[in-house]
């Protein structure tokens, strides 16, 4: 076979091969939309629907200036401002495009879509990557591990439609154009960087990840010694083009200027400018005097900045770190300073199977490729080093980050597997030939394709197409600068056809099994949305419990337009989404005593209460309550952080001790304590509860045995229970007409009349 | 069962009245006994029976009169007045011999009605000579004319319902003899008041009035009945029904989305869901609505029921030997005074509705105008009738009287002229409207070519520009600067 065919071929496989990826990557992310519908899945990001919903309704300006008296009530928030408009503008310019060419698609499946579809995209631009670092043999695998590893599906799949769905596609292609822009030191390519820097930045607040590691990269370059126009070129394009941009998006504004986040990307900037300048300088004087000037010269700019930084943090210029970065520094910070922070579970450190979980073989495979970086060691290499370190303690800390650590691995493992690959499948008498002559770099393959690699890689396509490709890429693909001193290591040639075959196929079945563990995990635990819950019937049949749907249509129905409901901030943003109603709280946790306030009206008693509800106008109170079906993730459980919460603004009013019993235990049968019986949420979750089972009642989360007197509500009443009792909706009483307190008025209606000692005592 | 006190239902009535009698007053005479007929009287009624059917939430009236044609000469047309404050209410009017059942031709006639009455004209298929007698049953239907009372019933109470309405058949003609007997759907029914002449009798869940003998034309009096009304109010505010016809993929698909709401007596205080769970049979005997029951065409499939947050998981199909019936569970039980909104679709094949006039590009397209729930009424249905691209001389015919019918056309997938659709609004739908309307419209063999034209110049232009594109070189300088 000539060169010139298998290359033909290599040219018709590789764009095959990538679109397979791509439909394999979004296919696998479906399974929520075929088992269930096509809608927003997630709790959060109804907003981001919500948002879209009205930028495609009412154009970008209106978007802009939106203000959004229905949420925060009375404060408002400020949408526009206050919002990474990325992906909403990204559904919403497909939505318009499509129905400039007259495709009525629904914004709804635009945004369900919009995810998978990027995923896609991620695919390729790891395979991009990937092709930079080693060849596109291991830029195909990279693209099949992204395409399919449950650590990006996690946040990726149909219906859920958030943020990291596009965000990590436009990292992993930032940084693909960075490292394209450090090798050919255009500027060209740094303003694509610079460009899709910006989107990114619109897109997601982890773009603070992008802030920190190009220039970190930049000045371990500069440390290393290899200082190069390249490198000038590419990071100064990048970096002032890139922050100018950034700060059009109206919630980053300044920031670049004046947090201590952004300010390593601002150092790196003025260092390379002096270190050109020194270079410059350099030139033009001795060696002697430039030793002495280079002394003077470090020894005042770094005065000058160190007093300058000191001076501009203590005056306020610079903001310090907030919490959440505290919190990746130090991860009980958050749980003794901010409960809001702690109190969300994707903040919490990551447990250590997670990362098998999540990624499966690639977890082992991704040291070995970021060795095999070390051995190259080229300045992208270093790039995927740092970014792998970086990347890896991020996961560690916050679950969430777990995310920016998958194209990572992706990378290093298939960089990793394809050197495997590229040993042990070598048809070996070439390798001797070529180390024979010397002369010819090791990276170059052989023209022939190895048998074994047809036949024991078979079965699926995807692995065997991308194993034959690796084979067949020909010398073109091999980088034209080739390191002297590399050339002359040698490769062990592998002569025994049964030790390369074992090898074969052993990362054959690990492929396989890596495959269907990805498949397993997210059809599994990545793809049960939490808008219904799912459960079979001993016949196998679906049952399908749909009470917050039933709850929020409800809501959205009949109630008054206006109607301002209070409950907890997880579910604001929903509530906003599926009711259309007025909330206090929401999951936009901007504002810590306002969801405070509505722990303390949560967890203080019905007359505390009251005045909470009746200041801030509340119609209604909803809450979940899981003890009919079991559904463990309802308000009593998380009833602690609101009081831990509520705590931290009144310590006057919640005190969190009060709440356990005096083995220190968190009850609600009979043993609970009094403060946690009069608190409004107990008795909105155990209204009326033990009658529905006659006074026999069981809660089944807690595995509890009610009282069989249930609490009694005097300032509320039941609006709304649904089918499984999974949302109870009270109403606020309005005040009594003959201005009685209410629990009198309610003790009267019921026909109970109060103490002759307490009348006399009025 | 709440007993109400005679004294506060007098006293409600009294009101009632004088409120009505007030406004009547300013209007014209309303209650002036001097009301003369503007149409020619050419007939004078022998007997006539009434029977006024209150057990669905809206009322039947079928008049079935014996009439006598009084004039010199032959008489074909027979006037039938209605009420001009009830006009709006009459939702559908249709008439027949009673002897042989031909149905007989009814319309609202132009010419003759005054600030008391319309008139609607009933043909006879053959003028009827001096003398002669002929049976004819007139059949109306009225919507919103009954109203809770009391306004508010707990959730597993019955709700009442107050009809207020004439007691003497409304005729054109002076009768010898008339008889109205009102059927409610339980034997739970109280008439409060009514004409004194002859004593009503009252038989299980039957209200007979008269027989009075010779009643003047026009007359009218005062008669009230309250009566019990198991089950709900079902009502239809807004339905839009869109029915796309693709020849192409031989498809009908079928859209509706409904505003729906429970007109019945609102409920008392809140819903509570220990109470409904223990007894769930109770509550359903209440006013309260738990399913719905939708007719698609036997070979519908895709069937989706969805509303504006997702997709309702509660329907069932079952497929009936002429129809399949779609039951639609709401996410809630609707209660009184409780709305919601929910759309379903569906795709049925084309041939069953779709015929072609041999030898000619026109197509005849026959579809239900509306096919409406059992008992339920609708405020106003806008039907679109999107037809398929390239489609002109579109006629349409409708087998009953609508408000408007519109031209227009629409633009979808891939469409570059725009189809044809037609828009048509009708108000105050019930389940006597389910009739079928005709398209007529004509499609040449080369509009077929239209869409995979467009489609190709599309994909053309794609690839010529991407040609276009891979040819340029965008580097600046070329590649002098690495190092």
């Amino acid at each position: 076979m000539s060169a010139a065919s298998s290359s033909t071929i290599a040219r018709v496989l590789k764009p095959t091969i990538l679109i397979l990826i791509a439909v394999v990557a979004i296919s696998s992310r479906l399974f929520s939309i075929i088992r269930f519908e096509s809608v927003i899945h997630e709790f959060d990001p109804w907003f981001n629907y919500r948002t879209t919903q009205h930028l495609v309704k009412n154009g970008f300006y209106d978007f802009w200036n939106w203000f959004d008296e229905k949420s925060w009530y009375p404060l408002g928030r400020v949408v526009g401002g206050t919002v990474y408009p990325g992906i909403m503008v990204t559904s919403a310019l497909i939505h318009n495009v499509l129905h400039f060419f007259n495709f009525p698609v629904d914004i709804r499946n635009v945004c369900v879509f919009l995810a998978p579809m990027f995923s896609g995209l991620t695919a390729f631009s790891a395979y991009l990557l990937t092709k930079e670092l080693k060849d596109s043999s291991a830029g195909l695998l990279a693209a099949a591990f992204l395409g399919v590893a449950p650590g990006y599906i996690s946040r990726s799949v149909a219906g859920s439609y958030d943020n990291e769905g596009i965000a990590i596609f436009l990292l992993v292609f930032t940084f693909y154009l960075w490292i394209k822009a450090v090798k050919t030191g255009s500027a060209f390519f740094g303003l694509w960087t610079a460009l899709f820097y910006f989107y990114m930045v619109s897109a997601w607040g982890g773009y603070v990840f992008i802030t920190n590691l190009v220039p970190l990269h930049a000045f371990t370059l500069l440390l290393m010694g290899r200082y190069s126009n390249r490198l000038y070129v590419s990071y100064s394009t990048f970096y002032a083009v890139g922050t100018l941009l950034s700060m059009q998006v109206p919630f980053v504004g300044f920031q670049p200027t004046r947090t201590s986040e952004h300010m390593a990307g601002l150092g790196v900037f003025g260092l390379l400018q002096l270190y050109a300048f020194a270079e410059l300088v350099r030139g033009y004087v001795s060696p002697k005097q430039f030793r002495t000037l280079l002394k003077g010269g470090i020894a005042a700019v770094s005065a000058v900045a160190v007093v300058g930084l000191t001076l501009l943090s203590l005056s306020g210029v610079i903001a310090p770190f907030t919490g959440r970065f505290y919190s990746l520094y130090d991860t009980g910070y958050a749980k003794i300073h901010i409960p809001i922070i702690a109190s969300v579970s994707e903040h919490q450190p990551t447990a250590w199977t997670a990362f098998f979980f999540d990624l499966q073989m690639l977890i082992f495979l991704f040291p070995a490729g970021v060795y095999l970086c070390f051995k190259e060691l080229k300045d992208e290499h270093v790039f995927i080093i740092l970014y792998s370190v970086f990347a890896s303690y991020f996961a560690g800390v916050m679950v969430r980050l777990m995310l920016t650590l998958t194209p990572v691995v992706c990378v290093s493992a298939a960089i990793a597997y394809s050197t495997l690959l590229d040993t042990y499948l070598e048809k070996s008498e070439h390798v001797l030939a070529a180390n024979l002559k010397g002369t010819q770099s090791p990276n170059v393959i052989s023209d022939t394709p190895a048998e074994a690699a047809g036949s024991k890689a078979a079965g699926n396509s995807m692995k065997k197409a991308a194993a034959k490709t690796s084979t067949k890429t020909p010398a073109k693909t091999a980088e034209p600068e080739i390191n002297k001193s590399q050339s002359k290591t040698k490769r062990f040639p592998i002569f025994n056809w049964d030790s390369r075959a074992m090898v074969v196929m052993l990362l054959t079945w690990f492929l396989f099994m890596f495959a269907w563990h990805c498949t397993y995990v997210t059809s599994g635990s990545y793809s049960s949305p939490s808008i219904v819950l799912a459960s079979r019937q001993q016949d196998g049949s679906q049952v399908i419990i749909d009470d917050f749907r039933e709850a929020y249509y409800w809501l959205r129905k009949n109630t008054k337009e206006d109607a301002k409901v209070l409950a907890w901030w997880d579910y604001g943003y929903q509530m906003a989404g599926m009711a259309n109603i007025t909330t206090l709280v929401d999951n936009n946790t901007w504002n810590n005593t306002h969801i405070a306030t509505v722990g303390k009206a949560m967890a203080t008693s019905e007359e505390v209460s009251y005045q909470v509800l009746r200041q801030h106008d509340v119609d209604y109170v909803l809450i979940l309550f899981g003890g009919v079906i079991g559904y463990s993730g309802d308000d009593i459980n998380k009833f602690l952080w609101m009081v831990r919460i509520a705590e931290g603004v009144y310590p006057n009013d919640v005190k969190e001790t009060n709440f356990f019993t005096p083995r220190g235990e968190y009850k609600v049968d009979h043993d609970a304590t009094p403060t946690m019986k009069n608190s409004l949420m107990y008795k909105m979750s155990y209204y009326r509860f033990a009658e529905l089972y006659g006074g026999n009642a069981v809660d089944h989360v807690r595995n509890a045995r009610m009282p069989s007197e249930g609490p009694t509500l005097s300032v509320l009443e039941e609006a709304y229970t649904t089918e499984n009792w999974l949302v109870r909706i009270y109403k606020v009483k309005d005040l009594d007409i003959l201005g009685r307190n209410l629990k009198d008025a309610t003790a009267f209606d019921k026909g109970k009349v109060r103490k002759v000692s307490a009348l006399k005592r009025k | 069962m709440r007993i109400f006190s005679s004294q506060a239902l007098v006293a409600i009535m009294a009101s009632l009245l004088l409120t009505s009698v007030a406004s009547a007053q300013e209007e014209g005479e309303f209650w002036s006994d001097e009301d003369v007929p503007i149409v020619p009287q050419n007939f004078k009624i022998t007997n006539l029976l009434r029977t006024l059917d209150l057990s669905k939430p809206f009322v039947r009236e079928i008049t079935s009169a014996a009439v006598m044609n009084v004039a010199e000469e032959d008489v074909n047309e027979y006037f039938f007045p209605v009420d001009q404050a009830y006009e709006s209410n009459l939702a559908y009017i249709s008439a027949e011999n009673r002897k042989t059942k031909e149905v007989l031709e009814v319309t609202k006639d132009p010419e003759f009605y005054d600030a008391q009455f319309q008139y609607y004209k009933v043909k006879l298929s053959t003028p009827l000579p001096p003398n002669e007698k002929v049976q004819i049953t007139i059949k109306t239907t009225l919507t919103n004319m009954i109203r809770p009372f009391p306004t508010h019933v707990g959730q597993a109470e019955r709700q009442q319902f107050v009809y207020f309405g004439n007691p003497y058949a409304l005729t054109a003609y002076p009768a010898n003899k008339q008889k109205t007997t009102v059927i409610t759907p339980t034997s739970v029914l109280e008439v409060h008041e009514h004409p004194s002449e002859v004593d009503l009798v009252i038989k299980n869940n039957q209200a007979i009035l008269g027989p009075y003998t010779d009643v003047k034309a026009l007359e009218h009096g005062i008669f009230e009945i309250q009566y019990q009304l198991p089950g709900a109010v079902p009502h239809v505010r807004h339905l839009r029904r869109d029915i796309e016809v693709s020849q192409w993929g031989s498809n009908l698909a079928v859209e509706e989305h409904y505003d729906f709401v429970n007109m019945g007596a609102e409920l008392k205080g809140h819903f509570s869901r220990v109470e409904y769970q223990r007894n769930p049979l109770v509550v359903r005997e209440g006013n309260v609505i738990l399913g719905l029951q939708a007719q698609l065409p036997k070979l519908a499939q895709d069937i989706y029921y969805r509303d504006e947050i997702g997709n309702i998981s509660t329907s069932t199909v079952s497929h009936q030997p002429d129809n399949i019936v779609l039951t639609l569970k709401p996410r809630f039980p609707i209660f009184g005074g409780w709305t919601t909104t929910y759309y379903i679709g569906y795709n049925a094949p084309l041939n069953e509705f779709l015929r072609r006039v041999a030898g000619t590009d026109k197509y005849i397209l026959k579809v239900p105008v509306v096919v409406p729930m059992k008992e339920t009424s609708y405020d106003k249905v806008d039907i679109n009738v999107v037809l398929p691209e390239g489609t002109t001389n579109v006629r349409v015919v409708m087998p009953f009287g609508v408000e408007s019918i519109e031209h227009s056309t629409t633009k979808t997938y891939m469409d570059s002229a725009g189809r044809a659709t037609v828009t048509i609004q009708a108000l105050n739908v019930i389940e006597e409207h389910a009739q079928d309307m005709l398209i007529e419209y004509e499609l040449s063999t080369s509009s077929y070519l239209i869409k995979p034209i467009a489609a190709a110049t599309m994909l053309m232009i794609l690839f010529t520009s991407s040609m276009v594109f891979s040819r340029l070189d965008f580097k600046i300088g070329g590649s002098t600067l690495k190092k």
